[in-house]
């Protein structure tokens, strides 16, 4: 036999597959769970292919996450098991291999191992193949190309975590810790960034992330994607391919530095060992210190008292695991320096040293501003005026931050908060972004915010996704009551549809902050129906396929009258059985509201209105909210259809609630 | 021919071997003891190639061993901790080795099979400690290897199978010119199997020599006067160790052994017997006096 400088040994990738065929056996078979097996068992029922089809191929069967988590992890412990012991590291690394020929033949047959349950199930899924179509519209999801995208992702998925898992093994000389890195790792850029971001949250007035910065953090870890239900595009399987690739090389550097007497050992490399531990500190320190705050209603003291407990006793974990012994208070001088930089860390952010909260951008510089609005593929304000409307907006909001704040840090607060973002867009491209979480009643009162909300460009770019439907290639209208389950009324008239869309955004345009704000119960909805829609890729182009309205809306309300269409879908007083309303006062929290059974009517009680009279019931149909302003004292109306068709609920707050319920219960209270 | 040069290894703080040479000459048996803990396996996992030197060189017939595919195809070894490729029989094993060991011989392995009476085809995590030495062996020697390199190779093995095993290894030594490096406890066994014998002691080569050199520079003597002893025979003698029993003085004397009776003669001793000292011996009084912990590596 020649000896040459080679990087493969094929009885070795020989032997592998020898042994461990079976796990490729067996995943086979996982994945035919999730799909194959699935959809030949119910071949009678062709109707539950749609959602088989459309749950496998866009990897959200548990299926297909156990083979994209485990499989990868599974295959690189068996495979590199041998490095974790001392005795079969002696013995293995003693037989007439270089380190180069055991790392790629392994990675090799790995491969191989995981390929060939994909390429199995992708073959299966061929040859059982035929049209199944998503419901409405018509669309072909259980095509060849579909399924050759399902393997293809979650080849280049696998081999992406298998990298990971090959990475995490030449660190560690525990094959627990193997398996625990191999899928921590996955997560672990996610993970980090989201600690680290829970002091900028915290601490910052106003820290916000640009969304492009979240999408690349986020897209670090293929399983995040999946497990948040989003689409891995082309783009990043081609990226999770190249970066796979890399890995495998820098594995391969760390196997070449690797002392093999590291076999048992937690951490291999003493370089990583600091790392490890201050990394499993900081989270501990992050975890606790979140929980006891919570626990502890929003007290900033009870915060820092997680934090020392959560690092301290982190900190002695990862020493634990590291020396594989419980006496390691002797090393209590790591965590003192910790201490020091967990200390200048929160300083530094928390006295805003760089002067992040109060800094606003030139606006001479910018070229556009989105004012609550997710800029993806959507235009910013850009008439200087409105763009120095939402300038002084935002400089309000840091202007108020200590009552803004205190509202926020406040257990007793009632306010309800939402969050407001602003993003400033340069001419370069570059972004300034901030997000803030402050109380409602600031939004509503805030003078450049009702302002620049009524501008007809802020309406337009604020709600362009209703102003861009191209009523041209609307094919109908299935209109339907927000509650209750009836067959919709259809409009198929192309000029009757360029009307209401039309009335429907003049009311959109019509729109006063205060009506903006106040969270009237939506009372329809129009689903929009588009004549490309059998083209798969065009549907998901759309950007808007429903519109709900409220009684606010009142041109598109009355069109629907006097045409005849909101009879067919209007719920009235007619269909509702009855209506109750409690009073939520800090007291009688949580609430414990009245469902029981629905077609017997309850009786009134000092807690509970129960309202029959028409006149009443079309009063609230008509008022009713979706929440409550307020968090505390407000009403909760429980409203019951006829024939058990279902119930919903709706809210008042002091402010809005009819008067006849308000004085129900101030009798009551009497 | 084994050569190892100015070793040295630290596992995270603390040093395990220190500035260590050793050199097992072609054709010869090298026996390397030492206490628990004193380096032998460390020493051995380098000559093996797996584990890195921090400082000096492992080479074998003047090649470096770590991470030479090469080399490593031509070193036997048996580690004291034994691993087989899991469910694995012998007969796997052995149809692995004959992909990856381009020497293989077959042939040998068959006869080797047949004299150690072992079945192949039984799993191999279902033998003894002393039938998986046995077949840890028969792969090594059906290697054939030009170095053999044995951790504990018979600690297990009852005496008819060491012997067959020794037979073995010294007919390859003899015929293929097989440098051998064996670790062993015993060392009595060590004592009528290997060519030279190296000490190792808390990471240090203390001691290191042929064999019959050895014992040809350290003998026993029992000797009686008529009277008293000579006074001056403490000074022309170099004496480890002096015992009197009775009218006998009994001494460990250091030096050549025929000149150290001759001399004796001179004095007309009553009795005079010079004895040759066992391996054990040997160590207790060469070493004792240097100040090593001799019961710690004899046991």
């Amino acid at each position: 036999m020649k000896y040459k400088a080679s990087f493969f040994s094929f009885p070795l990738f020989k032997e592998n597959l020898k042994r461990f065929w079976a796990v490729s056996a067996l995943y086979t078979f996982i994945l035919a769970l999730g799909g194959f097996l699935p959809l030949i068992m119910s071949s009678e029922y062709k109707s539950s292919w749609v959602h088989i089809v459309r749950v496998f191929l866009s990897h959200q069967h548990p299926a297909n996450v156990v083979f994209l988590v485990s499989a990868p992890v599974f295959v690189v412990f068996l495979l590199f098991k041998y490095m974790q012991q001392s005795h079969s590291t002696a013995v293995i690394h003693a037989l007439p291999f270089t380190r180069k020929q055991l790392l790629f033949s392994n990675y090799v047959t790995g491969l191989l191992l995981i390929i060939a349950p994909i390429i199995i199930n992708c073959i299966l899924l061929l040859v059982i193949k035929e049209p199944v179509y998503s419901g409405n519209p018509q669309i072909d999801i259980f095509t060849s190309s579909a399924i050759m995208n399902w393997a293809i992702s979650s080849f280049v998925i696998s081999l992406f975590v298998f990298s990971i898992a090959i990475l995490a093994c030449m660190i560690t000389g525990s094959s627990l810790l193997q398996v625990v890195f191999g899928i921590g790792f996955i997560f672990l850029t996610p993970a980090l960034f989201s600690v680290i971001t829970v002091y900028f949250n915290q601490f910052l007035f106003g820290f916000s992330i640009s969304d492009t910065l979240e999408k690349i953090i986020v897209s670090t870890s293929p399983l995040v994607i999946m497990l948040t239900h989003h689409e891995v595009s082309d783009k990043l399987i081609a990226i999770y391919f190249i970066v796979a690739i890399l890995l495998l090389f820098v594995s391969y550097a760390f196997y070449k530095a690797r002392h093999l007497e590291t076999a048992t050992d937690s951490i291999s490399f003493n370089f990583i060992k600091p790392i490890f531990k201050y990394m499993v500190a900081f989270c501990g320190m992050t975890v606790l210190g979140l929980y006891f705050m919570q626990l502890g209603g929003n007290q900033t003291l009870n915060m820092y008292l997680g934090f020392f407990l959560g690092s301290f006793i982190a900190y002695l974990i990862a020493e634990v695991i590291l020396q594989k012994t419980l006496w390691v208070f002797k090393n209590i001088k790591g965590y003192l320096i910790f201490l020091i930089i967990a200390f200048l860390f929160i300083l530094t952010i928390n006295t805003d040293i760089l002067g992040y909260e109060k800094r606003m951008p030139n606006l001479a510089h910018v070229e556009s501003v989105y004012v609550n609005m997710h800029q993806h593929d959507k235009e910013g304000i850009t008439d200087p005026e409105n763009m120095k409307l939402a300038y002084d907006y935002h400089q309000s909001i840091i202007d108020n931050k200590n009552i803004l704040e205190k509202d926020l840090l406040s257990p007793q607060s009632t306010n309800r908060k939402s969050y407001v973002s602003f993003t400033y867009r340069y001419a370069n491209g570059k972004e300034f972004n901030r997000s803030y979480r402050i109380m409602n009643d600031f939004v509503k009162n805030n003078p450049y915010m009702k302002k620049l909300y009524e501008t007809e460009e802020y309406k337009n770019k604020f709600y362009s996704d209703i102003f861009s439907i191209d009523k041209e290639d609307l094919a109908y209208l299935d209109i339907r009551s927000e509650h209750l389950d009836r067959p919709g009324t259809l409009i198929k008239d192309s000029d009757e549809i360029k009307e209401l869309i039309t009335l429907f955004q003049q009311d959109l345009l019509s729109k006063t902050h205060e009506e903006f704000n106040n969270s009237l119960m939506p009372m329809g909805t129009i689903r929009l129906n588009y004549l490309s829609d059998s083209d798969n890729e065009k549907y998901s182009e759309k950007p808007i396929h429903a519109l709900s309205f409220s009684y606010d809306y009142k041109k598109t309300i009355e069109w629907l009258e006097s045409h005849g269409y909101l009879e067919e879908f209007l719920v009235t007083s007619e269909d509702i059985h009855y209506m109750t309303v409690r009073k939520i006062t800090p007291e009688n929290r949580p609430m414990s509201s009245y469902v029981g059974d629905r077609e017997s009517l309850p009786l009134s009680t000092s807690e509970l209105m129960v309202i029959t009279d028409k006149a009443q019931i079309n009063e609230l149909l008509h008022t009713v909210e979706a929440y409550s302003y307020y968090l505390n004292d407000f009403y909760e109306v429980y409203i019951v259809f006829k024939d058990n068709q279902g119930s919903y609920y709706g809210y008042y707050s002091e402010k809005t609630v009819p008067d006849f319920i308000a004085n129900y219960f101030n009798n009551q209270s009497l | 021919m084994i050569e190892v040069k100015n070793l040295s290894k630290s596992f995270n703080d603390s040093k395990v071997l220190s500035d260590l040479n050793l050199l097992v000459e072609k054709g010869s048996i090298y026996g390397l003891i030492g206490a628990n803990g004193a380096g032998k396996t460390t020493l051995i996992k380098h000559i093996t190639g797996v584990f890195k030197q921090d400082a000096g060189e492992v080479l074998i017939n003047n090649e470096p061993v770590l991470d030479n595919e090469k080399i490593k195809s031509r070193i036997g070894y048996i580690a004291d901790d034994l691993y087989f490729l899991n469910g694995y029989s012998l007969k796997a094993m052995a149809k692995y080795y004959a992909q990856i060991y381009p020497h293989w011989n077959q042939e040998r392995y068959t006869k080797m099979l047949t004299l150690f009476n072992l079945d192949e085809k039984k799993n191999l995590s279902k033998f003894s400690k002393g039938m998986r030495k046995q077949a840890s062996f028969i792969l090594a020697m059906s290697i054939m290897p030009i170095a053999l390199i044995l951790d504990e190779p018979i600690d297990g093995l009852d005496p008819l199978v060491r012997k067959k095993v020794w037979k073995l290894i010294v007919e390859d030594v003899a015929d293929r010119e097989m440098s051998v490096l064996v670790s062993s406890h015993n060392l009595k066994e060590m004592e009528g199997i290997c060519d030279s014998i190296g000490i190792l002691n808390e990471g240090h080569m203390i001691l290191q020599r042929n064999l019959d050199e050895l014992k040809s520079d350290i003998c026993k003597i029992q000797i009686a006067f008529d009277g008293e002893e000579p006074s001056d025979l403490q000074e022309k003698l170099n004496i480890l160790h002096k015992e009197k029993r009775g009218s006998v003085n009994q001494m460990i004397v250091k030096g050549n052994v025929t000149d150290i009776a001759k001399l004796l003669q001179s004095y007309h001793p009553l009795l005079l017997d010079v004895l040759p000292l066992s391996l054990e011996e040997i160590f207790i009084y060469e070493l004792g006096g240097e100040g090593y912990e001799i019961q710690g590596i004899i046991f």
